[in-house]
């Protein structure tokens, strides 16, 4: 699998105070990584690495197979589409004017504007002075900025920031359907883990500079299966079983016939369940938890590491 | 209101680091005032006056209102930045009161800049000049009567920075607001035109009092002239334009 | 390096730099111009005396006007948080030289208008001493050279302080100093650097008469020592001003 972008032992300190600490990650190509960890994590400080805004301590990374230097960072770059922080966009300056300077600063022509402008919805504003412009459409013109050229990678630093729920949707999908329809790799940073859910197939958690985690979407659930909860007819029995078998439980809250068991193997279960029964427990339902991404991520940076 | 509005833009002004012209500008004012009437003295020979004329001289002209410049310019730049323009018109405040505060809370830290330019002055007179006794006191009345005068001054500066956005075009136009002032005055126009009115108010250039007569009329008119004129294009400007944040 | 410059040109759209570039000029010849107005006896000497005023004038408006022309070149890219990107579309060097090609693009339009200027103030009044040619150019080159100076000057402190009002009082203070200095004896004015228009100047007063209420002026031989030092302080404050643009952490 070819790597777009590789890290490798990557550090960051301000005077003393470590931001990121032996990083090493790997894009592989045709993916959209979502890159997670709570604030001051080092998220940021790592995609400015990346994008050679910020001199790593130590470490080298590598872009689109070429380790980065000074001399080949611009014409790597070139090839990238990027937003960090907030939008760019001279306040003097018409959308359209924007985008032409963008465009020579990459040799593009200028024919891809009306591209780029049409897929984030800005044809009609697009000779309205930025300064004039909301923060949805600074942010939809940040985008188209990257956009241009059709980049091989995209790095978006919290793209979906002040857009409107409508907005939220589209560039979801313009996103998650950039490797098929052009080929390209996304590295996208968001706080909004139920977009990202629904956007990435590789994900890098990040958490006090360190790297807890990487792999894809489906690597991350199964390390992190749920609970079980079964209905029971007979919970006092139900109860009496389990804490025999070894296995603490108590019926949930709100629903005093339904028992709360920890993650057990499928095994387990099936054997469980046939005790259950053997005993005239009566099993009448059985649901399976899967914790959303959301859970996953606050459990993996609250409460140290989960998964391995 | 008005007074909360005063208290909010003290607390703005004194937050910044640019009152520290409040000290540099009238310093360097006196320490060139006194060295240019210590090499003059063969042609400077009104004691107390003439070392007033070179103390108040540059001040008048140029520097204070470019200093005015700073402050307003600095003042209005932060509504400009960070769509706090929705904010001020948004709250229970007349606009008008806005522009008021701003005012007082320039005119206040101006007159503070001319009491020191006056002690600094009556120090180099003692201490480098080696003048017997005190200043004249018709020179604290120059110096009132320069403060009126400035007025017009902080009020048009102010307009121009709340109009133009851009923090450095409004000193700019301080600046030549002061030569236009010094072109007046050569002109004989100085009671005419605001900026020219503090240079004349300090007596800044002559040794007889140039209000004297019928001056002290047409003078004070002219400051209360400039000084409605500029509070009501202010006003005009903050009821018509729509809030472009 | 063409490049950046022509994306330069293109930031510039809209933005009145290079109207305020036209009008600096116009204000300094109305205002030695008008304030000369010499009477006809005086036109014998009215080149002098306008040779003599320019300096001084420029010492008291250029500090200013440079500030301005040096904050306002940065600020459009710290206003729209553009910096970050253009960082990874062209190398800081490529950034620096464009913002540094345009910034001597607009002081040599400022020179060569007020240069104009003179010229034309001299058709225009009549003035009947003759036209000194090489005094004309001695006086390009110095105004040139402490123009240079001071906008590096600006355009570092504007880099420093990430917003104009740095630059801009430092332009206040140095327009103030500048002009005094200018009064002062001459070893006083070679510790100004911003004041150096006068002390480069090679038109002096000769002779004050009192009485009649005028003044002849005279020449001073050219200050070339003077002259080299300020372009070694405008490569200083451009190398300096790179450095901080090469250095600066995002």
């Amino acid at each position: 699998m070819i790597s777009v972008i590789e890290t490798h032992d990557l550090c960051k300190s301000y005077n003393g105070r470590i931001v990121v600490e032996h990083l090493n990650l790997s894009v592989p190509q045709g993916c959209v990584y979502g890159f997670l960890g709570p604030n001051g994590a080092g998220k940021s400080t790592s995609m400015k690495i990346l994008l050679g805004l910020v001199h790593p301590t130590s470490g080298s990374v590598k872009l689109l197979g070429q380790t980065m230097n000074e001399e080949n960072r611009i014409a790597l770059l070139r090839k990238t589409g990027s937003l960090i922080e907030s939008p760019s966009g001279y306040l003097h300056l018409t959308a359209r004017e924007n985008l032409k300077i963008i465009a020579d600063l990459k040799d593009i022509d200028h024919k891809d504007i009306d591209r780029v402008l049409e897929i984030v919805h800005l044809t009609a504003d697009a000779n309205r002075k930025v300064g004039q412009y909301s923060l949805g459409m600074k942010q939809r013109l940040g985008i188209a900025m990257a956009l241009l050229g059709n980049p091989r990678l995209l790095i978006l630093d919290e793209p979906t920031n002040g857009l409107d729920p409508a907005g939220i949707q589209e560039m979801r999908g313009l996103i998650a359907s950039m490797p098929e329809s052009t080929g390209a790799t996304v590295l996208i940073s968001s706080h909004l883990l139920g977009e990202m859910e629904q956007m990435v197939t590789q994900l890098g958690i990040l958490d006090h500079g360190k790297m807890i985690f990487e792999g894809s979407l489906q690597e991350l659930r199964k390390h992190s299966r749920g609970g079980i909860q079964i209905r029971v007819l007979d919970v006092k029995k139900g109860i009496d079983i389990l804490n025999r078998q070894g296995i603490l439980t108590q019926p949930m809250t709100h629903h005093l016939d339904i028992l709360q068991l920890p993650s057990i193997s499928d095994e387990k279960l099936a054997e469980l369940v046939r005790t259950l029964s053997e005993n005239n427990v009566g099993v009448v339902g059985l649901t399976s938890e899967t914790k959303s991404l959301e859970e996953i991520f606050l459990s993996l940076t609250q409460n140290g590491r989960e998964v391995a | 209101m008005l007074k909360r509005c005063i208290q909010a833009e003290n607390r703005k002004l004194h937050a910044s680091p640019i009152w520290g012209l409040f000290f540099a500008l009238p310093l360097i004012s006196a320490i060139y005032g006194t060295f240019n009437y210590l090499q003059n003295l063969e042609i400077l020979k009104d004691g107390w006056y003439s070392l007033w004329t070179q103390h108040t001289l540059f001040y008048s002209m140029f520097f204070f209102p470019a200093m005015v410049a700073a402050y307003a310019a600095y003042l209005w730049r932060l509504e400009h930045l960070g769509h706090n323009w929705n904010l001020i018109m948004a709250s229970p405040v007349r606009p008008i009161d806005l522009f008021l505060a701003k005012f007082v809370v320039v005119a206040k830290l101006a007159l503070l800049t001319h009491l020191f330019v006056f002690l600094l002055y009556a120090f180099c007179g003692k201490v480098f000049a080696h003048f017997p006794g005190f200043p004249p006191t018709i020179l604290l009345a120059f110096l009132l009567r320069g403060a009126v005068g400035a007025l017009a001054v902080i009020a048009a500066q102010l307009v121009l920075a709340m109009v133009i956005r851009s923090f450095a075009i409004p000193i700019f136009l301080g600046l030549v607001g002061g030569i236009t002032g010094l072109l007046a005055g050569s002109k004989g126009l100085s009671l005419f035109w605001p900026y020219a009115l503090m240079q004349a108010g300090m007596n800044a250039n002559k040794s007889n009092d140039v209000l004297s007569g019928g001056g002290y009329i047409l003078f004070f008119f002219s400051c209360i002239f400039w000084l409605v004129t500029m509070v009501l294009v202010a006003g005009m400007f903050l009821k018509k334009r729509d809030v472009k944040a | 390096m063409a490049g950046a410059f022509c994306v330069e040109l293109q930031k510039a759209h809209r933005r009145h730099d290079l109207l305020f570039c036209l009008l600096v000029p116009l204000i300094v010849m109305l205002w030695t111009g008008s304030l000369l107005s010499p009477g006809p006896d005086e036109l014998a000497n009215a080149y002098s005396a306008l040779f003599y005023s320019i300096p001084v004038a420029n010492v008291l408006i250029f500090p200013i006007v440079m500030a301005v022309l040096a904050s306002r070149l940065w600020d459009m890219e710290v206003k729209g948080s553009t910096w970050k990107l253009l960082y990874t579309l062209q190398s800081r060097r490529s950034l620096f030289l464009g913002k540094a090609l345009f910034g001597i693009m607009e002081v040599l339009l400022v020179t060569f208008l007020e240069m104009g200027g003179v010229f034309l103030t001299g058709k225009i009044y009549g003035y009947t001493e003759a036209f000194p040619i090489s005094q004309l150019f001695y006086l390009t080159g110095c105004t040139l050279a402490v123009e240079l100076m001071l906008f590096f000057g600006a355009f570092l402190l504007m880099l420093l302080a990430g917003n104009p009002l740095l630059a801009l009082c430092a332009g206040i203070i140095a327009s103030l100093t500048g002009l005094f200095s200018a009064f002062m004896p001459k070893v006083v004015s070679y510790f100004v650097p911003w004041g150096y228009f006068v002390p480069l100047g090679t038109y002096e007063v000769a002779n004050w008469d009192q009485a009649a209420h005028t003044v002849t002026y005279g020449t001073r031989p050219y200050n070339w020592g003077l002259l080299v030092f300020t372009v070694v302080l405008v490569m200083l404050l451009f190398y300096a001003a790179w450095r901080r643009v090469q250095k600066q952490e995002v």
